[in-house]
Parts: C-alpha cells; sequence; structure tokens
C-alpha cells in the first residue's frame, strides 16, 4: 500500500451524470479487480479522502469511473490534465476470481465500475461471463464495457430493474458478482440464495481511513455466535453473500 | 544539544524520546500504519480502546463527516484484552516506542481489573479512559460527574504501578476541576481532549443520523476548542499533559506545546494523510533547533510570556 501524487492525465465526460478519469499509475500500484482507492485533491476543503473502485488499470494508468454526488465529485471533474491527486492504495480485498463457472456481473448506475476490470480480467482467462448493466436513465458508461457478453436495462425505458435481467439468466452452476445500490445488492443476495449460487458483492461505506484502523466503515457478518462487525474498507469491500447478515 | 535531547520529554514516570504519539481510537493497534511509516519514529502509541470482554461496537452508521470535522459512533469495538495481550502487545514491541494502554469498563470494578490486568503486561503506561461518549453504559459517566471521576481513578490508581494517565472528556463545565481530582487522587498525567459531544440529523429523513443520537466529534475544527482545555489544565494543576483535539500540522502540536502539553498526540487528521506524524516530528526537529529549545521549555510557554 501507498500514498502517492498521481497526476491526472484526462478526464473526460460520459453524459450528464457520469464522467471518467485517467491517472497515471504509479509504479508498483497494482490493482485487482475490487479493490480500492483513496483519493485527495491538492486544495481539498475536506477532511477526509474519498474511496473510489479502480474501474481499470493498464501498464501506465488507471481509470477511474465517477459519478456527480457532491462537492468533491463536482470539483474533480472539473480538474485538469496535469493537475495532481493524492492517490492512497491499493486498498482492500477484490473479487475472489479462481472459480471455473460461468460468471454473471451484475451491476447498478455507478456501481459497474469495479465489474470493468473484473470483466477484462475474465476476458484475460477465457472464463464465460455475461454482465447485466443496470441504469436509471443515462447509459454512457456502459460504451466502456465489451459489446459481447452484455445486456443494459435502462429504468425509464423498460419496466423493472437489472435484477429482472438476472432472474431471467439465474440458474445452477453459475457464480454471481454485483456491486451497485444497497436495495439491488440486497435483491441479488436474496436471489442467489434461493437459487443455491455462489455471490461476490461489493460494498459501499462511508469510510474516514480506508486502510481499518478506524473501525468506521461498519458491515454486520454472520459468525458462530451470531454477528459481528466487519470492515468494508480492509476485510471488504468484497463480501459473499451468504456471509452477510442483512435482514 | 543535539536534536534528540531537544525532543525528548516525560509524561509522568514515561519518557518518550520525542512528544509525537497518536491517539486512541484512531491508529488500531498501529498495523494499518505500520505500512506507511516506522512505527519506531513515534514517542508512544497509545492503542484503541480496550474492554474485558470483546465488544461488538454499534450499528452502521459510524461515521459523519462535517466542515474539517468527523462525527465518530464506534462504540469501542475491540477483541478483548486477552487478544490485545496476545496478539498485539508484541506486535508493538517489535519497535521502538511507548505503548500506551487506553482501558475502558462500564463499571469501577471492570477498570479496576482491568488495570490490574494490564498492570502485569508489557505496556508503558495505562491510560483510564472516562470519557468514551460513544456507549450506554460507563464511558463518558465517568468522566463528567465529579465522584464517579474520583472513584474511578482512586481505584485504578490503587491497582496500577505502571505511568497512569487519566483520558478526560471535554464535555464538562470546568475541565480544571476534573484535572485535580486526577491529580489528588495520584494520577500520573492527564490526556486531554477526548471528543466533544456533537450530533447530525438527515434532514430526507427527519430523524438523527446515529442510533445512539450523540457521536463525538474530531477533527481539526475542535482543535481552538481543545487547546483552550489544554491552556486551562495547565494552569491548574502540576501533573503533565498529552495534549490533543485536531492537531492537523506542525503548528497545531507547537501551539498544544506551549499552551501546556509535554506530549501531543495526532488523530483524525492522519485519516486523510497517513505521514502526518512523520512530517510532524520533522517540523518539531527544525523547530527545536530555530529556537534553541527543547521541547521540555516549550511545554506551557505560552503561560510565561512566550519565547521573548
Amino acid at each position: 500500500m501507498q500514498c502517492v501524487t498521481s497526476k491526472i492525465l484526462s478526464v473526460c465526460d460520459l453524459g450528464e451524470e457520469y464522467y471518467r478519469i485517467i491517472l497515471e499509475r504509479p509504479e508498483n500500484m497494482v490493482f485487482s479487480p475490487g479493490q480500492f482507492v483513496s483519493v485527495m485533491d491538492q486544495n481539498s476543503p475536506d477532511l477526509l479522502r474519498r474511496p473510489f473502485s479502480v474501474a481499470s488499470q493498464t501498464q501506465r494508468e488507471i481509470l477511474l469511473l465517477i459519478k456527480e454526488v457532491g462537492k468533491m465529485t463536482k470539483r474533480l471533474r472539473k480538474s485538469s490534465p496535469g493537475d495532481c491527486l493524492s492517490v492512497m492504495g491499493p486498498l482492500g480485498k477484490g473479487f475472489d476470481t479462481s472459480g471455473q463457472n460461468k460468471a454473471l456481473l451484475i451491476g447498478g448506475g455507478v456501481g459497474i465500475a469495479p465489474l470493468l476490470g473484473l470483466s477484462q480480467e475474465l476476458d484475460a482467462q477465457g472464463r464465460d461471463y455475461l454482465c447485466l448493466l443496470g441504469f436509471r436513465d443515462e447509459c454512457e458508461p456502459a460504451k466502456l464495457f465489451k459489446k459481447t457478453n452484455l445486456r443494459i436495462h435502462r429504468e425509464t425505458k423498460e419496466p423493472g430493474f437489472v435484477t429482472d435481467l438476472l432472474k431471467e439468466v439465474l440458474q445452477e452452476g453459475v457464480e454471481v458478482f454485483a456491486c451497485g445500490p444497497l436495495p439491488m445488492l440486497k435483491a441479488v443476495r436474496s436471489m442467489c440464495m434461493e437459487a443455491g449460487v455462489p455471490s461476490q458483492l461489493s460494498l459501499e461505506e462511508k469510510m474516514a481511513c480506508g486502510i481499518g484502523a478506524c473501525i468506521g466503515c461498519a458491515v454486520p457478518v454472520k459468525n458462530n455466535s451470531g454477528t459481528v462487525y466487519k470492515k468494508v474498507c480492509s476485510d471488504g469491500p468484497v463480501f459473499r453473500g451468504e456471509e452477510l447478515a442483512w435482514e | 544539544m543535539g536534536v534528540n535531547t531537544l525532543l525528548r520529554t516525560t509524561i509522568g514516570t514515561l519518557e518518550l524520546k520525542n512528544p509525537v504519539t497518536v491517539a486512541s481510537g484512531t491508529f488500531g493497534c498501529g498495523r494499518e500504519f505500520a505500512q506507511f511509516f516506522d512505527l519506531s519514529i513515534l514517542g508512544a502509541v497509545s492503542v484503541k480502546g480496550i474492554t474485558l470482554e470483546p465488544r461488538k461496537g454499534n450499528p452502521p452508521p459510524r461515521l459523519h463527516e462535517t466542515p474539517m470535522g468527523l462525527l465518530n459512533s464506534i462504540g469501542l469495538q475491540n477483541p478483548g484484552v486477552e487478544h490485545f495481550i496476545r496478539e498485539e502487545i508484541p506486535f508493538l514491541r517489535r519497535y521502538d516506542t511507548k505503548i500506551i494502554a487506553n482501558i475502558n469498563g462500564n463499571t469501577i470494578e471492570e477498570y479496576r481489573e482491568l488495570s490490574s490486568i494490564l498492570n502485569r503486561e508489557d505496556v508503558d503506561a495505562i491510560e483510564l479512559n472516562v470519557s468514551c461518549p460513544n456507549v450506554k453504559e460507563g464511558g463518558m459517566v465517568f468522566g463528567t460527574d465529579k465522584e464517579m471521576l474520583r472513584r474511578a481513578v482512586r481505584a485504578v490508581r490503587s491497582v496500577v504501578t505502571k505511568c497512569l494517565i487519566v483520558k478526560l472528556s471535554p464535555n464538562v463545565t470546568s475541565i480544571a476541576d476534573m484535572a485535580r481530582i486526577c491529580q489528588e487522587e495520584g494520577a500520573d498525567a492527564i490526556s486531554l481532549v477526548n471528543t466533544f459531544s456533537g450530533m447530525a440529523i438527515d434532514v430526507q429523513s427527519g430523524r438523527p443520523v446515529f442510533h445512539l443520537v450523540g457521536a463525538g466529534m474530531s477533527g481539526p475544527a475542535i482543535k481552538p476548542l481543545a487547546l483552550k482545555k489544554v491552556y486551562d489544565v495547565y494552569q491548574a494543576v502540576e501533573v503533565p499533559i498529552l495534549g490533543m483535539g485536531g492537531i492537523s500540522s506542525g503548528d497545531d502540536a507547537v501551539e498544544f506545546l506551549l499552551a501546556g502539553s509535554s506530549a501531543i498526540a495526532v488523530g483524525t487528521a492522519m485519516f486523510s494523510n497517513p505521514l502526518l506524524p512523520v512530517e510532524i516530528l520533522r517540523y518539531l526537529k527544525s523547530f527545536t533547533r530555530a529556537k534553541k529549545m527543547g521541547v521540555e521549555h516549550i511545554t506551557g510557554l505560552a503561560h510565561r510570556g512566550g519565547f521573548s
């Protein structure tokens, strides 16, 4: 893990809501799919860093897919190539990609970010997969994904949710990887548990340190004596659906 | 005088090679931050609050950011004293830094039992936390009620032969009165401040953000408030002060020394800058050299006419 300064190489709009930032990849900072960085801009008036999934990486670059939701993401969107960010990473434990079964990747909104790198990893492994991406309206970020094995659901265009696509293709012998809003993740988890299919869910939570020291990003997980709180930042952000103790 | 001599300081019976320490609850037991810097540079580490039995902690949400501040409601989640003794003491002993064990309880009896256990272990000091605002029982009750504070310090002092530090809550009318009680009951030092009691309300739901309503406020936003508490306590007691509350730069650290701290602790600001303790230490080295004055002489200097 490192905390270093990294240069912004490009900022590019993906519709109104979303944009992507390409950062210079700090030397020796290597990410597995599902890991994240926490960043801070140089003149930040904020106290805390902000965590972002690494959507994908190349030899020299890191790609972040970002949704404008607050002041920080608004400011970041206005940054220019050459501006610098303080980048801490790689953080967290990513997806376990050691399985062999067909993978179903289901993402909602900006939650599709870690699935991009995951799909690239599965491509490299030659593993069979299908991406189901859901959006409220704008679906520009889906363009980052390969067109083959991709299905898109837009809530403003069709009835239902992206989980309805999952229902159609969910069957025994697959493995599900999901990231998105909490209601979506809860629905995915129960569908998978009912179908007896293993799932890996990437969670989002407010974080302070991002490295496991402050225990601020708690998620209830089952254990022998009931439930314990694990840390989304360092025990996760990816958890197995079966282990989560959500009502 | 060499740099090393200039930085040396003591908190009661605890001798520190430099005044830079880290605040309990912000640093775990050091493992996470050891990825960023060598913990041996620190004067001391105050570990995440310890209880006799494991504590599950509070349900989320546990964090809420405010302008330059942070509200937290962690609820003392920790795996208990046995785990601390077995896993964390040996880990920290790999580094050349003092270990301050931060202890918490629901009752006087729990405080006494826990401190007597840790007094037999390889830690350098015991920090009696009577100021955690985020638990239903115990916690801050002992730090805000004079008689309860007296009983807690007396009970712990009766079994602790190591350096005993009492960590005070700022959520009182007169923190100087509380500090006097600690001194009367034989505390070796006082650490302050713990977090300020605060809250946030979600305007969409119309309900408090945190399940326990109140939460502990830390970060640069509280620095001027904490500094004044240190200044006041310095005037009230003879025992040394471990000062903290929103320190986020070398100058902040110097301010706390000048107000009366013999050593300082960095906390919340490390979340955005994990190398802050290293930077503050470097700053203090050059500051003391430039002023040709050691930390022990800078401590409390604001009460004595400053550097003139």
